[in-house]
């Protein structure tokens, strides 16, 4: 049955507005943006997955696939069993709402956990674009039973490279010094530093208590992402892992194209926080904040100097 | 004859008067110089290659004793400072050489006798010893023999040291001062250009550990010593008071040549000794092996025993015929050690039994992965029992390993990763226990264990836990081989194709584990030892023609690794797939690929236009194969191989297995191998 619409001139002025507003803030396809000159992040609006982000001015999709999307992971053991994440693949937003046009918020309530059931747990989240700045900031509410040992948050399910073609290494700083900078490349090759019998897939993890910047450098563009909070009570780290994995063992390639075998490639990059929030606590989480540059490993420092929290 | 009864019948015949100053002893190849008065070794000659090895008369040393005076450590004994009792040839291969009462650094002298007899036999220099210790003290160590001034051949050439170690040979630089222990190595090289010097313990027992010593000293311009380097063989012999201890000889020999030559030498002495262990008939024809983990000490249970079939049902249907299972037993891997108990978490032990039966019955045996090292801290059992049987130091203090993460972000960062007590198996009561596990594990009706980590006791060398069957310390290297001998023992009973493997094995270990697992390693030293050992190698990655490959080239056993042993082989088809093909291939021409003597490099000459390898296998009826590999990852190459008196040759290929004629010009496509035989 159709609806007798009836029009008043105020409702149509303020629906039109409305949705001028709407489309200003960028919902498309089920996505809200958050977007300015610099850089443009897209998230589900149903699960609050990072589904897109893209470095404007460099032209390079830095999350590509929205279907690899992911929102959060956390870990709460139970008494019988350690092995408790939640996936944030797995839960549904209560909220993501565009609250300003540079702010999104999100909140995720009565987690489902893969071997616990649901937990009272909330995770709330607001994300802010200032001037080619993005903040992550978020809070855990844990009125579970259970101590949350780790969060990983913001999560990259498809980290990508500006091209095929081009090559990706993560830049930290050794001992907190500017001067001393390790290297580990990403693309096109990916060693697995972990123990191998630990983990599916090849994976590395970076100190952030060594080096609160993680350069994401490619050769003439990168991102830098910083720890916002220089006195974070707790250990975080930058984790890389390479989906489903690499080649060959002995050169560590990683395939070029999108699916290898029937199994999608993707590199996931997340930053773990050890945060151990125990029983019915509330913990903040250090800021995370991201802003894209063009350059090399030297712009990148000079950026993450310019604005040390 | 032994030692005390062979010293009593030289000094019998010790006929031969010592020369003013010097006593030598020479062959056509070595020729040794002591001092008449000291008894130092003041200089060593290879003779054939001209090389002086112990150059400086002045620098000769003996040997050194470390006498454990009560609150007084490092009370030294120094050979260079004693003058010996006696000094006598007393044959023309034989020196027999007496020091007695030995001043001590610390002021006095100590009744301490030892008595030495080098021989000099067809270019091999010996070194045998007693040390009767009539002092109210122990010995902790002698040094002995002792080059005071080991040199290289010329000037500016580095000298290189190598030894046997996870089934590869590394080396390092002597002027780094490496310490090479006899807990991995029964012998070390001492290399510069084509040509070394061999050194070995001879005594593969593991009585005791045995350190090869390099110490690179500076200049002193307090002894007035030009900068120059010592090296000994360090016997830990913890030698009690009032007691008498032979030493394991010491061998020395030159040779000309690389490592391969060096090996050599030591595969001459253990043809006397190695007993080759039985092999199942099974593991005796090509295959592969595939390894799996069901859980963790993170109490992921990933595959739960009611699971496990329909795995084995893809690897019997790719002729896979073997899985390492890992994490089946309680606690998962490396959680709950040294427990064999199946875990509830996974199912129930007879569920775990009919699954092996069931995958052993379509063709696949299985080997369970296991641990008797170790003790889990975290476990009721440790804190009722096990402790009993840990090591300890000299303090008191327990040893431990640190564990392995897994899984969640808290282990992965070393957070909450199970410690493990060091169990020792000089024990007979601890050995009572770890065979009781076994027994377990031979009960599940697996076709094979592997027993992960055999091959080291963590950072323990020795134990001083009182209390456990023997006056300490004990060397806890020192149980391997009663308790493997021992577990060899419970399993004939049960089934003697039951298969022993284990991670990495010291080769006298392998006599036991006639399967290592250390994957492709930087030296196919094992392979050019011993053509009847199995090595396996993982594979993991998704398109891993470059690790088939170099299995192919090295003749190693695949094991199919898909998602780091999480997965299914059907996860990497295009891995399988050229596995499946290699595997053919060398079962086709099995007389070389698998049964024939791997020769490394030696036999052929090959040149190639790109990145390659090759080796050479000989088949019992003499005629050579060379497997050549492209390392390249896009380019094709062209490779010549030259075999000398070759007649008919023949090229094949995983991807063209049927022989085709070559006159040796090979074109090999990108990550691709070719394999060349005289027909």
């Amino acid at each position: 049955m159709r609806a007798k619409l009836s029009f008043c001139p105020s409702v149509v002025f303020f629906s039109l507005g409305l949705l001028i507003f709407s489309a200003g803030l960028c919902f498309a396809n089920g996505e809200i943006i958050l977007e300015d000159n610099s850089l443009l992040a897209a998230f589900d609006a149903d699960s609050g997955a990072l589904a897109r982000m893209e470095c404007k001015r460099e032209h390079w999709v830095i999350e590509r696939r929205p279907e690899l999307g992911v929102s959060f992971r956390l870990f709460a053991p139970l008494p019988e069993r350690r092995y408790n994440p939640v996936l944030g693949q797995k839960q549904r937003a209560v909220e993501v709402k565009k609250i300003s046009e540079n702010e999104v918020a999100f909140q995720w309530k009565n987690l489902i956990s893969e071997n616990g059931g649901a937990l009272p747990i909330t995770f709330t989240a607001h994300v802010t674009l200032t001037n080619g700045v993005m903040t992550f900031n978020a809070t855990l509410e844990n009125d579970s039973p259970l101590t949350v040992e780790t969060i990983d948050y913001p999560y990259f399910g498809d980290l990508n490279p500006p091209s095929r073609d081009s090559s990706l290494q993560a830049k930290t700083l050794r001992n907190n010094k500017i001067g001393a900078i390790d290297s580990d490349e990403l693309y096109p090759h990916f060693r697995n530093e972990i123990g191998y019998w630990g983990v599916s897939w090849p994976t590395k993890t970076l100190e952030a208590r060594q080096s609160p910047v993680c350069l994401l450098q490619a050769p003439d563009e990168g991102m830098c992402v910083q720890v916002g909070d220089s006195n974070a009570p707790y250990r975080l780290q930058y984790t890389f892992e390479q989906h489903p994995g690499v080649i060959s063992s002995v050169n560590s390639l990683v395939p070029r194209g999108d699916k290898i075998s029937g199994h999608t490639v993707h590199l996931e990059f997340r930053l773990c926080h050890f945060v151990f929030a125990p029983p019915h606590s509330t913990t903040n989480l250090a800021p995370v904040v991201l802003r894209c540059y063009e350059g090399g490993m030297r712009e990148g420092m000079n950026l993450y100097q310019s604005r040390q929290p | 004859m032994n030692l005390t009864l062979l010293f009593r019948v030289l000094a019998v015949f010790s006929c031969l008067s010592v020369r003013a100053g010097e006593v030598s002893l020479e062959d056509g190849q070595l020729a040794a110089t002591f001092d008449a008065e000291s008894g130092a070794l003041t200089r060593l000659e290879n003779k054939s290659t001209h090389w002086v090895i112990e150059r400086r008369p002045e620098l000769g040393v003996f040997f050194k004793l470390d006498i454990l005076v009560p609150g007084e450590r490092d009370n030294y004994v120094l050979g260079s400072k004693q003058r010996a009792a006696e000094v006598e040839k007393i044959s023309d291969q034989q020196l027999r050489l007496q020091w007695k009462d030995l001043k001590m650094e610390r002021g006095g002298a100590a009744p301490i006798t030892l008595t030495a007899i080098v021989s000099l036999t067809n270019g091999e220099l010996r070194f045998d010893a007693a040390l009767e210790n009539n002092s109210p003290w122990m010995i902790s160590t002698i040094d002995y023999p002792y080059l005071g001034d080991l040199s290289s051949p010329e000037a500016d050439m580095p000298l290189q040291t190598q030894h046997l170690w996870y089934g590869s040979l590394p080396t390092q630089d002597v002027s780094k001062g490496p310490v090479i222990m006899s807990k991995q190595s029964l012998f070390c090289l001492i290399e510069s250009t084509n040509q070394g010097l061999y050194v070995e313990m001879r005594d593969a027992s593991q009585r005791y550990l045995l350190n090869f010593d390099f110490e690179p000293r500076r200049e002193s311009k307090s002894d007035g010593k030009p900068a120059h380097v010592e090296f000994h063989t360090r016997h830990f012999i913890y030698a009690h008071s009032h007691t008498s201890v032979t030493l394991a000889p010491v061998v020395m020999r030159g040779y000309q040549g690389d490592w391969h030559a060096g090996v050599d030498c030591y595969k001459q002495w253990r043809n006397t000794w190695f007993k080759e262990p039985h092999l199942p008939d099974w593991a005796r024809q090509v295959h592969s092996w595939t390894m799996l983990r069901m859980n963790t000490p993170e109490q992921d249970y990933g595959v739960p025993y009611t699971n496990f079939v329909s795995y084995a049902k893809e690897w019997a249907a790719n002729n896979v015929r073997a899985v390492q299972v890992v994490g089946w037993n309680k606690g998962g891997q490396d959680g709950g050690d040294p427990t064999q108990d199946t875990d509830p978490g996974l199912g129930t032990w007879q569920q775990f039994h009919d699954a092996i039966a069931q995958t052993q019955a379509m063709g696949v045996k299985v080997i369970l992965f296991a641990k008797l090292n170790w003790a889990d801290l975290s476990t009721a059992w440790y804190s009722n029992e096990l402790y009993k049987y840990e090591c300890a130091d000299q303090n008191g203090k327990r040893y431990e390993q640190g564990g392995y993460a897994y899984v969640t972000p808290t282990e992965l960062a070393d957070i909450g990763v199970h410690r493990r007590a060091v169990m020792d198996f000089l024990d007979p009561d601890y050995r009572r226990v770890a065979l009781g596990e076994f027994d377990k594990i031979l009960a599940l009706g697996s076709g094979g264990w592997l027993w992960d980590e055999v091959c080291h006791h963590a950072g323990v060398l020795y134990n001083w836990a009182p209390n456990h069957g023997y006056t300490p310390p004990g060397y806890v290297y020192a149980g391997d081989l009663p308790l493997s001998a021992e577990l060899r023992a419970a399993a004939d009973k049960a089934n003697p194709d039951f298969l022993f493997s284990g991670e990495g094995p010291q080769d006298w270990l392998m006599q036991y584990y006639p399967v290592s697992e250390v994957g492709v390693t930087a030296m196919p030293v094992c392979q050019y030892l011993d053509r009847h050992l199995l090595l396996l190698a993982g594979v993991s990655g998704f398109d891993d023609r470059e690790q088939l490959n170099m299995i192919l080239l090295r003749r190693c056993v695949i094991q199919y690794e898909p998602f780091l042993y999480k997965g299914r082989v059907s996860d990497f088809p295009l891995t399988l797939a050229y596995g499946k093909k290699i595997d053919a291939l060398r079962a086709r021409y099995k007389d070389f690929l698998w049964d024939g003597e791997f020769r490394d490099t030696f036999g052929a000459n090959v040149t190639a236009d790109g990145s390659f390898r090759y080796s050479v296998f000989v088949a019992d009826s003499g005629k050579r194969a060379v497997v050549v590999i492209n390392q390249e990852f896009s380019k094709p190459i062209a490779a010549r191989v030259s075999l000398s008196h070759s007649g008919q040759l023949v090229a094949a290929t995983p991807e063209r297995p049927d022989g085709r004629p070559t006159t040796g010009l090979l074109q090999i496509p990108a990550r691709s191998a070719v394999v060349l035989m005289e027909k």
